[in-house]
Formats: structure tokens, C-alpha cells, sequence
């Protein structure tokens, strides 16, 4: 079986399995939505009306709100826009509702008709001019996508026993997917059922009719009592004509007891309506629909409708634009059931005069709009203009909504930068305008999705500049047009200028719901396909405030567009938070919307250009990119992408307000700024001050350094230019605190891990020269558990997308990147790190070096001086007593891939030491054990064979106090307490022991041993310690791999060779190549093998290694995990060739070793290979014949060790 | 606008039904396609697929939850471009990543599978028997392709919880699949 083909069958998952995971990837951390529920109460009503079939109340209902006073805008994408929500506000007692922004099942459509509306048949019980007072709305029960699978099946069980069948009896099919749709078939007769109505289809023999009265009459005559309709009544409709001019009619029955209001209610949710099949069927579609009603609301005139309509107040969108008063040729009354709220509407039939049609099809054009009955002030967004009767009035700050001020502006921030970015007077603004081009026209747009500027590579056809980086993008709704005095509902999405990671002062970024007022342009020069607007001063807030609606001015102020005009705001300034605590919105005025906008068209049409035509909404697409709208014929679909974040820790209060200055270009302009000798250094944070703790710590810098910056106490344990690692606390001050942070720079917290480049090294506390190069050193594959700091991968982030780091020489230096791995969130969840580029440490440090030496800033401690020397001994090492019973030099060869690294003048190799150490003072006691490590590893061991890891009973060697005491008095002295502690832990069940522990070496290794053997199969075997013939062990090595690949960990693959004699003896080793199979790309080529990954597999192979060695005996020198635990890099050291090595040989340059007395020269060595010895260091291993040496005969071999760095590095203890 | 009104646009062969799927899942199927590819372009192309046979199976399907049919229809179109792709290079997305772990409960080698969907459902029964935890983890993990970090993320646990988890639960699985009598 396929892995591949495994996966495919994972789409047959069902529906609510992959529903329910999907559901849970929205609502984790990641994506969290802020919800609160309430419940309140409808009123219930039916406006008094006796039917038959009414419609279901229901006494509560849960409606979803939105947070009107959440202080942060975060980036919380939910990737998927839903418009619409509703908000609970109630006006004068009744529910605010919505209006379906692009659907609506009775507007939004073309309509052909050979003469005009006398085609048409049927007429509303409830004609347009006897409208009530009052109609109800309903709420629909399945808005959104929720599916009452008992009313389905109550629908299907209601029609089946009305054609006599016993729903009992009947097997139901629940359909393809889950329960949208149930459906039965008896006695010839089939039925089906949805959330909203069943149909029932059955076989008829149909006389001769006359037309659809004929039909009609025959139903009533044949099938009343299947209509389940106490006093039906007929109602025929349509005359509407498709393409080929073929007239269409329906024929249904509604409810036609009550007075007019109840059969029209009854006609729009509950007729049955039949059709004639092809086949001379019959289907009775019944409407079924209940919901509750959430009360009776005013209702408008058809009179007012058209005025409404007029305004571009409807549901659904049109092809045309035809809205004249003239035109409109029928009104009547109906319901529109296409969205959350089912509420009675006028269908508005307008005549669209364009004669093409007319020419080429003989029949005429008609619109048909949806224009809501009711009030408008009962929808959630009206888009209309301030009423006239309301008359603005003065008010203070006060009087703006308390729950909006989140808090004031406290003068701690500085103040760099005006609120607009570019102009500072109404001539600078429109000095480079050409008016010959476009100009917009001042909308009214209310946010519903902050979009980070990252989305917006998602957005097709859009290409993030750098100037993105401090912009934010917006999804947001055109609600009025100012200029043109038209409501309208169209969807766009805009960018700003400020971010919430990098804000204008006073000028925070929008949240979702808020309300603005925006000039906008379009500029022929610098606007194209992606950016058809730009948009610069004239941003306006809108606040409803005592009745009346305000446009509140922010920002900089336009003294002659002021002039003349009647500020409400009697304050100087009020200030409103948006979405930072600390960086509210300052407003200066408070206008008339139309006043203001008069204005306005007056300053832009005297600018002595040609002013254009306002841009009508028709410009607008749904979710068209840009400032207002594209001009390409077909607008871009947009979509913002589920991203995900990855959080680390938050702190809530952390707020970001301060801009983010100095952007550099080049890397060349960072460096110039520096001076003197520099420093790398990675650090780690241990302790974050407060800033009174370190302005008490450093008093000399507190005024400089406190009010932007954190202290932090750093453990320095790597220079990156000097390759060597460091082990010294320092303190450092990093850009950015927690009340002011810093564009994508939020404060660190401990366990943070950094790399900084210092410019100077003697002073107490270090101060990174510039911002610009910091970067944070951030692990993102933990793939640094083999090669130590030197391959970590890190990512850094530097202020700009301009600065980047490429270059030839370092293939890793600008590593692939995948957006999820852009964006981290560290210390909050509003100012989220976006890194820039991702390389390996090893690469960066040697670009930097390079770069900072050519230009005099790096001076090297001395080359190569800084490394330390080492000591190594053959007899700590337990090296050089060996004897390989090979049979022949060939069977040495076990797959190291040492030779691939072609070792030659220049190269180095790292070096490491072990961690643990014995404290000689202590009776050898070995310190720095970690014992949690080696629980989890027994944890590890437990899962892999398929035991409960909780379940496991660990025993140790660990002694008790008393018998601690014992031993102190056996030894003559007191034994610190750390004695107590085990070196040694193990589980034992179901016949398999494994045990953890650490060696005479100092290392970790586990022990494992299985009762059952390994399960072989025939002919194969392994066995060092009773014999296994090489045979043997190659028939047994890829069973052994395909079941405990696992020993390795982490999911890395691995690769099994033979070790031992031609003839006995042989086991099985097993380790992880870093260095997969090479698939050639499409030209033939390889990919590049990363050098350090061979080394890291040469490492796997010589420590890392996991030995079957007898029926069920596996030795892992390799614990998951455990290399980074038990040992810690030196260096990296000038590596010899192999050939210095024979030479060294020669001149005894070697370890220890029991072969030492043979006298042996470099010629005869019959192979070569490079391991690392247990202590860490890389040497190579020099084979030589051993026949006749000590009883040893023809194929045996004995070995040598030579370090494979240069000699002036090491000593060789005797 | 709701799902039930999308599908029953799709009915009625309205083409405006198309544009309303791509406003409102054109998000999630990329990323769907991106986990599996790690490639934007592809992943583009994806959605586009995604839609078109949507449309094309719309009727005769009636899907009762359309972000999960639509999601179904951009993994199968994710792994096939994944196997055309793999075939010429390595992909290096987390999709492969996962693919991996599948290798202690599949060998790679053997005969193909006869039935996937017979296969896919016994793999739904095993995870109608483990926790919720076990099952949404192993889901995102081997359905959507997430990474372990995502999943840890959501669940408030460490990565290598959701990895020791995610590894018992396919040990189980494998168990339950070989008493089913899968050759695996």
C-alpha cells in the first residue's frame, strides 16, 4: 500500500469527522474569535392572524455580538468574510436586522417580458397600496448553516402521510451528504424533504386542459385534500419569458381563510405549488417554512419605497443602473426569504430603456429590486444620509460614545510624525493631482475585517510593496456616496497608511466596525491595475451623536477647508480611542456630513482642473482591490488567507504606539552608521528588568535609554564572527518596551534567543549600535539537535523588505521561507514579529564576517587564536583496543559518508565537549545529569512500543538519605546529596526491559531488551555476543529498519549496515542520514547537499548509532534528543586531510592504542574513514592489517585514531 | 450568504453561484492547496479547479456542508498535482512531512489499495473510537496537512504531546486496520 494512495483515502473521511476538525482549526488559539452570546426575548407575534398553517413562534432566540468596545485590533484573520452579522441593538423594542448585501431572492434580477408588466399574471392577496401599518419579520432557523435534521424528516413525514403512507414504514435515504435532503419512495409515489418544504412526485394521467386555470381547477377538484390546505385558494403567476420567448406560469395554492395580511403571509412561506413533468407527473412542492417571528415592524408606503429605492436603498444587485422614477413600472408586495431575516419587501419592476435588447430579442427589459417594506432604521446598516428632521446640535467631547474611549493620549509617546504622511495644506495636496484624470468622490465606509499587509500577497494581482509595511488593509463597505447623495452597499477593500504594528500618531488604524469618511482619488500616474485610487487627507470618522450623524475631522488639519464651516465640536480637542489605548484619535472638528461634503466639491471642482464625473458605485465590484475599485472590466476576486500565527506567550496589555523611524535601504547604509571593531553575539534573555529596576541599575543611561528601550540580563554563549562559544551574562538594552513598541519589534521575554551585533565590547552594558541588525535568532525546525548553534536555522526580521541579504557564496543564507513561517507572535498578539529571510546561522556568520571585515568594522581575535585547545586520550576515549575481524578491507566500508565532505586545505569541523563531567572532589560523582531528560526518553521508548507511557513503572538506582548516609560513612567524608539521585532508570512490561542511563563515557544510552526476540524472518539473524553470520545479518537489516525506524525519533528516516566479521558475530547498525536520497530536479541536476548535514551524518553514524546486537538486544547509543543534552559545541576547527593524517601516523601523532606495538606505518593502512569519538572530537581512524599480531590472522584489523583537526589544537594525554 | 443558497444557485445553474464559492472559500481552499503544495501558483490554480468541478457535480450532488465538499474536492486535486509534481522533484511542504509519518502504519510497497473509499471509511470508524483531542489532531495532521505547531497551538499543548499522540493513535489505527484485514 502507498502512502500516497493511504492519504487519498483520507477523503472519504466522512463529512462531520472532517467538519468537526475543520471547526476546531477556527476556533483554536490561532484563530479565536471574541463572541459574546445574549439572549433576549422576541416579541411574539403573528400579527393576529388565524390560519391554518401558521407560522411557528419561538420564544428566544441566540443572535451573536460583535464587541463595540474591543481595544485592540488583532490579527485574527477569519479568512473568510462573512458580511452581515448581527448585532442585537434594538430600535424602539425590535430586533436591528440585516439586509442580504449581494442576494436577494426576489431583487437582483433581469427580466424579460414581451409588453410589459400586463404579461404578467397573479396578483398578491395584499396589494402594494393596502400595505399595513405593521408586517412581521422572521428570523430564518438555519441562518447560518445550521440544518434541523428533525424538521426535515417532520417535513418528509408530513407530506408522506398526507399521500397516505405510513412514515414509519418508509426507508429513507438521507442523501450524498449527511441530511440536507431526506427522500422515500411507496406505492409509487416519491417523496422529498428539505429544511424549507417537501415534494411529493407521483404519476397522473391529465386529460386536456384549458391553460393553467384548466390545470388549476383540475388540482382543486382531484387533489384538494393532498394540498393539506384548509380553504385553498388558487394562485396563478409568472408571464415572465425565457430566451426563446416561451412564457412561463406557475401554478400554487395557498391558505385563503383570514384577511388579506394572513393569505399574503401565508402565500409567501407556506403554498404548494405543482408542476407537470415531462413524464405527465405531478409535483406537489410544498413550502413548509416556519421561523420565528421577531415582531411586527412599521411598515413603509410603496411611495416611500420608491424614494427609498431611489437612494440605492435594496436588496440584491442588478445588472442595470436604470433607477429613474419613470421607469419603474410595477410594485407589489412580497416577502424576501434569501437571507438571515425573512422580511416584506416591494418588487420594484423598473424598465430598462436600453433598445438593444429590444432590437435583437423583440421583448423588453425589466429589473426587478428589492426595496424592504419596513422602516429602514431597522437595519443594521441603512446607508442612508442623516435625516433632515434632525438638527445638529454643539457637544463636547463628552458626548462622544463612552464606550469608545478607551483611554487618552498621555503624552509619554513622542509625537514624530503629522498625521498625513505627505501634504500639509489643501495645495500641497492637490498640486500633483490631475484632475484631467479622475477624481473620486467622499464615501462613507464602514470596516468589517482588518487585513494584515501580509494578506495582501494573497490578494490576486496584488504585489506587496515596502510600503505595505506600514499601511493596512481594510475590508470594508461602501455605505454612501456624499458627493452623488447615494446610498450604497458595495464591498471594496482599502489601504491606509498606519498599522497597528506601525502607527501614525493620533492616527490609529481602523478595528472592524468602525465608520469613516474618506476622499478619494484617482490618480492617473501613480494609480494602475492593483492600486486604481489613492487616498490621502480628508479621513473622517462617523459617529452617530444625539440623533445626528457627524463626521469628526482627525489628524492634520486643512484651515481652508475649515474656514466657513460649522464645527458642532465645542472642545478644542476630543479625543476617541480606535484600536491603541495609547494612540487615540485626536479629533479637532465635528462637521455636517452634507455640509462638509458640499464644501469639499466645491474646493475640488475650483482647483482649476477639469473635474470629472463622480465615479459612480456601478465602479465598484464586489471585493474589488484598490481604493474604490479596479477599471479593469473584470473586477479581482479578493480573499484574505487563513494565516497561521504561531503564539509563543502573550501579554495582553502590551500595546504598540510608537512609528517606527529610519528605515535603512541597504545594507551599506546600515554599516556606515556603525564605527570600531563589532561583535556578534547570540544570547539568550534570563531576566527581563522593570524599568525601575533598571534605572536604578543604570542610572547614567536612564533618561536615553528607558523610555524606548528594555532592559534585559543576557546569557552570551556564542560569537558568531569569532566562531567560539561564549558563556558570560551581560545586560542589554533592546528597542521597544512594553507600553511602546517598536514596527515588529515587541519586547523579548526570557527564553528569547538573539543575535546581536555589538560595536562595542568593553562597555558594562551593551547596546546594539542600530537596531537595523538585530536579529532574532529563532529556531523554527529545531534541526540544531546534531550540529550544535551552527545550524540552527534561524529567521531574522530588519525593518524592511529592502534589506536583503543575498549573495552567491551562501546558498543558505537566504533559505526558503513559507508564510506560516513569517509571522511569529511572541509577546503579544497585536504586534506579531514578521520575519524577513531565513538562513542558516553558520551561513549568516560567515556573510556578516566577511561583509564587517571587507569594511574594517571586524577585526578577528587572531585566526583561528580563539579556539581553545583540547586535550584527548585513547584510554577516556575506550578507542584504539579494538580488532575488526573484516575478511577483507572491503567490509570496512559501512556506509560512512565521510568521503563526501572532500575534506581539504581551509575546512574545519566542529568540535564539541560533554556536558556531564565527573567532580573528582566528589568521589566521581557526574554532574549536570538531566533526569527529566532521561524520563521522557523512557516516556519515548514506553509509546514506541505501543504501552501507555502514564502506565509505566520507572525504577531507578537512586538511593534513599539514609543510605546515602551510609555510604558517606563507608567513604570517609560526606557525600553531597546529588548521590541520591539516579544515573540509571528503566521499565520493564510485557517482557520488554529498557533501561536509560549514563556510561562510563559520559553519555546517555539506552538498553533495550525483548524477551520475544525480533520476530526475523527465516534466514536471518544478528548476534555479536552468539554469532551471526554477515549472511544473516544482511537478510535481517531492513526488517530491523521497517520496525524500529521509530528508535531514532522525530521522525527522521533511517539506514542499517552490517557490522562485523565474514563469518560470525555480525549485528546491525542503524542511524539517521541527514542526507536523503537526491532527486534530480527536471534538468538533471541535484539538489545542493548542505555540508553540514554530512557531518551531522557522520556524527549519527559514529554516536548517534542504534546496535542490534543479539535476539533482542538493541543498544541505542543514540537516545533520542540526547546529543545537544551531552554535549555542547567547542568550535569549529581547522580539519587535517586525510593524508596529514597518515602522515601523523607516521610521525606518532596518535591516540593511544593497543596496536600500538606493531609497529605499523602509514603505508600499511588499508582503509581510512572519519568518525567522532565519544568525547566529541572528529578523527580519523586508520586501518591496518593485524595478521599475526597477538593470535590475530589474515582479515583482521587493528586501528589507529588520529585527530582530524590541526595538532596545535589538542594535546594527546599519555 | 449561506451555504444552502450557494448550493441551490449551483442548482439552478446560476453561474453568479461560482463567484459566491470563491468570496467565501476561495481562503480556506488555498490553504488547503498550500499545505499539501507549498505553492502559491498551484494553489491558485487549485481553487480554480476546485470550483470548476463543483459546478460540475453540482447537480447531481447537493452537498449539505459545502466548505467541507469544497475542501474535499481541493485535497483531491492537491494530492494528484502533488504526485504529478514529486514525480519530476522533492516537494518540500509539510504535506510531505506528514506523508512521512504515515510510514509506520504503511509500508510504501505492496499492491495498491482496491477501494479507498472503503479503506477511508474504516479509517472514519477507528476515529469515531478515540478521543476528540486524538481524532481533530489526526484529521489536521493528515487531512488538512497542518503542521504540528498549528495543532499544538490550538490544542494548548507542546508539540511533542501532539507528536506522541499522534503517533499512538496511528499505532492504533494500524492495529485496527490489520484486524479489519488491511495488507498494509
Amino acid at each position: 500500500m502507498k502512502k500516497l494512495d493511504f492519504m487519498s483515502s483520507l477523503n472519504h473521511l466522512s463529512d462531520k469527522t472532517v467538519a468537526e476538525a475543520a471547526e476546531a482549526r477556527e476556533t483554536g488559539p490561532a484563530a479565536k474569535k471574541s463572541r459574546t452570546w445574549i439572549k433576549y426575548a422576541a416579541a411574539a407575534a403573528c400579527v393576529g392572524i388565524v390560519v391554518a398553517a401558521g407560522i411557528g413562534v419561538s420564544r428566544s432566540v441566540d443572535i451573536e455580538r460583535k464587541r463595540p468596545d474591543s481595544p485592540e485590533v488583532t490579527y485574527e484573520s477569519t479568512g473568510i468574510y462573512e458580511p452581515g452579522e448581527p448585532v442585537p441593538v434594538l430600535v424602539d423594542g425590535l430586533p436591528r436586522i440585516a439586509m442580504p448585501q449581494d442576494y436577494s431572492e426576489n431583487g437582483g434580477r433581469g427580466v424579460f417580458l414581451k409588453n410589459g408588466p400586463e404579461d404578467l399574471r397573479g396578483a398578491e392577496p395584499l396589494s402594494a397600496e393596502d400595505i399595513p401599518e405593521k408586517l412581521p419579520v422572521y428570523k430564518s432557523p438555519i441562518y447560518p448553516d445550521r440544518v434541523d435534521v428533525d424538521k426535515i424528516r417532520g417535513n418528509l413525514d408530513t407530506c408522506a402521510k398526507a399521500w397516505g403512507l405510513d412514515p414509519s414504514a418508509l426507508d429513507v435515504a438521507d442523501g450524498v451528504y449527511q441530511t440536507q435532503k431526506m427522500s422515500a419512495e411507496s406505492g409509487g409515489i416519491s417523496v422529498s424533504a428539505g429544511q424549507f418544504g417537501a415534494e411529493v412526485t407521483v404519476a397522473a394521467d391529465l386529460p386536456e386542459l384549458d391553460g393553467e386555470d384548466g390545470f388549476a381547477e383540475y388540482i382543486l377538484k382531484n387533489y384538494a385534500d393532498r394540498l393539506m390546505l384548509g380553504d385553498p385558494a388558487v394562485s396563478i403567476d409568472g408571464g415572465e419569458r425565457d430566451a426563446d420567448g416561451e412564457q412561463h406560469f406557475t401554478v400554487s395554492f395557498y391558505e385563503g381563510g383570514g384577511g388579506a395580511v394572513g393569505q399574503f403571509i401565508n402565500k409567501e412561506l407556506r403554498s404548494v405549488t405543482v408542476t407537470r413533468g415531462e413524464d405527465g407527473s405531478l409535483t406537489f412542492s410544498y413550502s413548509l417554512r416556519d421561523a420565528e417571528s421577531l415582531g411586527d415592524y412599521p411598515t413603509v408606503s410603496a411611495e416611500e419605497a420608491v424614494e427609498l429605492f431611489e437612494q440605492g436603498f435594496y436588496a440584491g444587485a442588478s445588472d442595470g443602473d436604470v433607477r429613474d422614477r419613470e421607469n419603474i413600472e410595477k410594485i407589489e408586495l412580497s416577502y424576501d426569504l434569501g437571507g438571515e431575516y425573512w422580511y416584506p419587501c416591494y418588487k420594484i419592476w423598473v424598465y430598462d430603456p436600453n433598445g438593444a435588447i429590444e432590437r435583437v430579442m423583440d421583448m423588453k427589459l425589466y429589473n426587478v429590486y428589492c426595496v424592504p417594506a419596513i422602516e429602514p432604521r431597522y437595519f443594521e446598516e441603512s446607508g442612508l444620509s442623516t435625516s433632515e428632521e434632525v438638527r445638529l446640535m454643539p457637544f463636547s467631547s463628552s458626548d462622544i460614545p463612552e464606550y469608545r474611549n478607551l483611554g487618552y493620549y498621555d503624552g509619554a509617546m513622542s509625537d514624530a510624525k503629522p498625521a498625513t504622511l505627505y501634504d500639509e495644506s489643501l495645495e500641497e495636496l492637490f498640486s500633483d493631482r490631475d484632475f484631467n484624470a479622475q477624481i473620486g468622490s467622499f464615501y462613507k465606509v464602514r470596516v468589517n475585517e482588518v487585513l494584515d499587509g501580509g494578506d495582501a500577497l494573497w490578494l490576486n494581482g496584488y504585489t506587496t510593496g515596502a510600503q505595505d509595511d506600514q499601511a493596512t488593509f481594510y475590508r470594508a463597505t461602501v455605505l454612501y456616496d456624499y458627493f452623488a447623495e447615494k446610498a450604497m452597499h458595495k464591498d471594496i477593500i482599502f489601504r491606509m497608511a498606519g498599522s497597528v504594528k506601525m502607527q501614525e500618531s493620533g492616527s490609529p488604524p481602523y478595528t472592524s466596525g468602525d465608520e469613516a469618511a474618506l476622499l478619494l482619488f484617482r490618480d492617473s500616474e501613480v494609480s494602475d491595475f492593483n492600486r486604481a485610487f489613492k487616498c490621502y487627507a480628508f479621513v473622517y470618522d462617523v459617529e452617530n451623536i444625539g440623533g445626528g450623524e457627524y463626521l469628526l475631522a482627525r489628524g492634520q488639519r486643512v484651515p481652508e477647508l475649515e474656514d466657513g464651516l460649522t464645527d458642532y465640536l465645542t472642545d478644542e480637542t476630543a479625543s476617541m480611542v480606535t484600536s491603541s489605548t495609547y494612540n487615540p484619535a485626536v479629533y479637532h472638528g465635528a462637521y455636517d456630513p452634507e455640509e462638509l461634503a458640499e464644501k469639499l466639491k466645491e474646493i475640488v471642482d475650483g482647483a482649476e482642473k477639469t473635474p470629472l464625473e463622480n465615479l459612480s458605485e456601478g465602479r465598484f465590484g464586489p471585493g474589488v482591490l484598490g481604493f474604490g475599485g479596479s477599471f479593469k472590466e473584470e473586477p479581482i476576486e479578493v480573499a484574505a488567507l487563513e494565516y497561521s500565527s504561531e503564539p509563543v506567550y502573550e501579554r495582553i496589555h502590551a500595546v504598540d504606539t510608537v512609528p517606527c523611524t529610519g528605515i535603512p535601504e541597504s545594507l551599506d547604509e546600515v554599516l556606515n552608521e556603525m564605527s570600531g571593531r563589532l561583535s556578534g553575539i547570540a544570547y539568550e534573555i534570563t531576566y527581563v528588568y522593570s524599568r525601575e529596576e533598571a534605572e536604578n541599575l543604570h542610572e547614567e543611561f536612564a533618561d536615553d535609554i528607558y523610555s524606548m528601550r528594555t532592559l534585559y540580563r543576557a546569557h552570551a554563549f556564542y560569537d558568531v564572527l569569532n566562531d567560539r562559544p561564549l558563556d558570560y551574562y551581560f545586560d542589554v538594552a533592546g528597542w521597544g518596551t512594553e507600553d511602546t513598541q517598536e514596527d515588529g519589534y515587541p519586547p523579548y521575554a526570557v527564553g528569547d534567543r538573539l543575535l546581536s551585533f555589538f560595536n562595542d565590547g568593553d562597555s558594562e552594558i551593551k547596546v546594539p549600535k542600530s537596531k537595523l541588525l538585530e536579529f532574532m535568532l529563532f529556531c523554527l525546525k529545531g534541526t540544531d539537535s546534531d550540529g550544535g548553534e551552527t545550524d540552527v536555522k534561524i529567521a531574522y526580521h530588519i525593518d524592511s523588505l529592502r534589506t536583503r541579504f543575498e549573495s552567491p557564496a551562501y546558498p543558505n543564507l537566504d533559505l526558503e521561507m513559507t508564510e506560516s513561517e513569517r509571522e511569529v507572535i511572541t509577546t503579544t498578539k497585536n504586534n506579531p514579529i514578521r520575519f524577513t529571510q531565513k538562513s542558516t546561522l553558520r551561513s549568516l556568520s560567515d556573510f556578516m564576517r566577511t561583509e564587517l571585515y571587507n569594511r574594517g568594522l571586524f577585526v578577528p581575535d587572531s585566526e583561528g587564536a580563539s579556539l581553545p585547545t583540547f586535550r584527548v586520550t585513547g584510554e577516556t576515549l575506550s578507542l584504539g583496543g579494538e580488532i575488526y575481524s573484516a575478511g577483507s578491507a572491503e567490509n570496512l566500508d559501512t556506509g560512512n559518508p565521510w568521503r563526501q565532505l572532500d575534506i581539504s586545505e581551509g575546512d574545519t569541523l566542529p568540535v564539541y565537549e560533554r556536558v556531564m563531567s565527573r567532580n573528582l572532589e566528589q568521589n566521581g560523582m557526574i554532574e549536570n545529569v538531566d533526569r527529566e531528560f532521561m524520563r521522557e526518553a523512557l516516556r519515548f521508548y514506553a509509546i514506541g512500543f505501543g504501552f501507555d507511557p502514564d502506565g509505566i513503572e520507572i525504577e531507578d538506582n537512586g538511593i534513599t538519605p539514609e543510605e546515602l548516609e551510609e555510604l558517606s560513612e563507608k567513604v570517609g567524608e560526606d557525600l553531597s546529596e546529588e548521590y541520591c539521585e539516579p544515573t540509571e532508570m528503566s521499565f520493564e512490561k510485557d517482557g520488554i526491559k529498557v533501561s536509560v542511563r549514563v556510561t562510563d563515557a559520559l553519555l546517555y544510552r539506552a538498553d533495550i531488551s525483548i524477551d520475544a526476540g525480533f520476530d526475523l524472518p527465516e534466514g536471518a539473524k544478528v548476534g555479536f555476543y552468539f554469532g551471526a553470520t554477515r549472511e544473516e545479518a544482511e537478510n535481517a537489516k531492513d526488517d530491523l529498519l521497517m520496525k524500529y525506524e521509530w528508535l531514532i525519533g522525530n521522525n527522521d528516516a533511517g539506514v542499517t549496515s552490517v557490522n562485523g566479521t565474514q563469518s560470525g558475530n555480525c549485528f546491525v547498525t542503524m542511524y539517521h542520514p541527514c542526507v536523503g536520497e537526491l532527486i534530480p530536479y527536471d534538468d538533471g541536476t541535484l539538489p545542493e547537499i548542505d555540508r553540514n548535514d554530512i557531518v551531522k551524518t557522520v556524527i549519527n553514524f559514529s554516536l548517534n548509532s542504534i546496535d542490534f546486537m543479539d535476539e533482542g538486544t538493541i543498544i541505542c547509543y543514540g537516545v533520542p534528543g540526547a546529543f545537544e543534552k551531552q554535549y555542547r559545541k567547542v568550535g569549529d576547527y581547522p580539519a587535517i586531510t586525510p593524508e596529514e593524517a597518515l602522515r601523523l601516523l607516521d610521525s606518532g601523532g596518535y591516540v593511544w592504542t593497543a596496536f600500538d606495538e606493531s609497529g605499523k606505518t602509514s603505508a600499511d593502512v588499508e582503509y581510512v574513514e572519519l568518525v567522532y569519538g565519544t568525547d566529541g572530537v572528529p578523527y580519523y581512524k586508520l586501518y591496518c592489517s593485524a595478521a599475526g599480531w597477538r593470535g590475530c590472522t589474515e582479515g583482521d584489523y587493528g586501528v589507529y585514531y588520529v585527530p582530524a583537526v590541526k595538532p596545535e589544537y589538542y594535546e594527546i594525554e599519555e | 450568504m449561506q451555504d444552502e443558497v450557494i448550493v441551490e444557485m449551483f442548482w439552478n445553474r446560476n453561474e453568479a453561484a461560482l463567484k459566491e464559492a470563491e468570496n467565501k472559500y476561495k481562503s480556506y481552499i488555498s490553504k488547503v492547496a498550500v499545505n499539501i503544495l507549498s505553492d502559491l501558483e498551484d494553489a491558485r490554480e487549485i481553487v480554480n479547479e476546485t470550483l470548476f468541478r463543483a459546478w460540475n457535480s453540482i447537480p447531481p450532488q447537493r452537498p449539505s456542508m459545502l466548505r467541507t465538499y469544497l475542501g474535499k474536492i481541493a485535497r483531491e486535486l492537491s494530492i494528484d498535482a502533488y504526485r504529478t509534481k514529486r514525480r519530476k522533484k522533492r516537494v518540500a511542504s509539510e504535506f510531505t512531512v506528514s506523508l512521512e509519518e504515515l510510514g509506520d502504519i504503511v509500508s510504501d510497497g505492496g499492491g495498491d489499495i482496491l477501494d479507498g473509499k472503503l479503506l477511508g471509511e474504516a479509517v472514519d470508524r477507528y476515529l469515531g473510537t478515540v478521543s476528540y483531542e486524538a481524532r481533530t489532531a489526526f484529521v489536521q495532521r493528515y487531512f488538512f496537512a497542518d503542521t504540528l505547531r498549528e495543532i499544538a497551538a490550538r490544542q494548548g499543548v507542546s508539540e511533542s504531546a501532539v507528536k506522541s499522540l499522534l503517533y499512538r493513535t496511528r499505532q492504533g489505527l494500524k492495529s485496527y486496520l490489520e484486524k479489519e484485514g488491511w495488507q498494509l
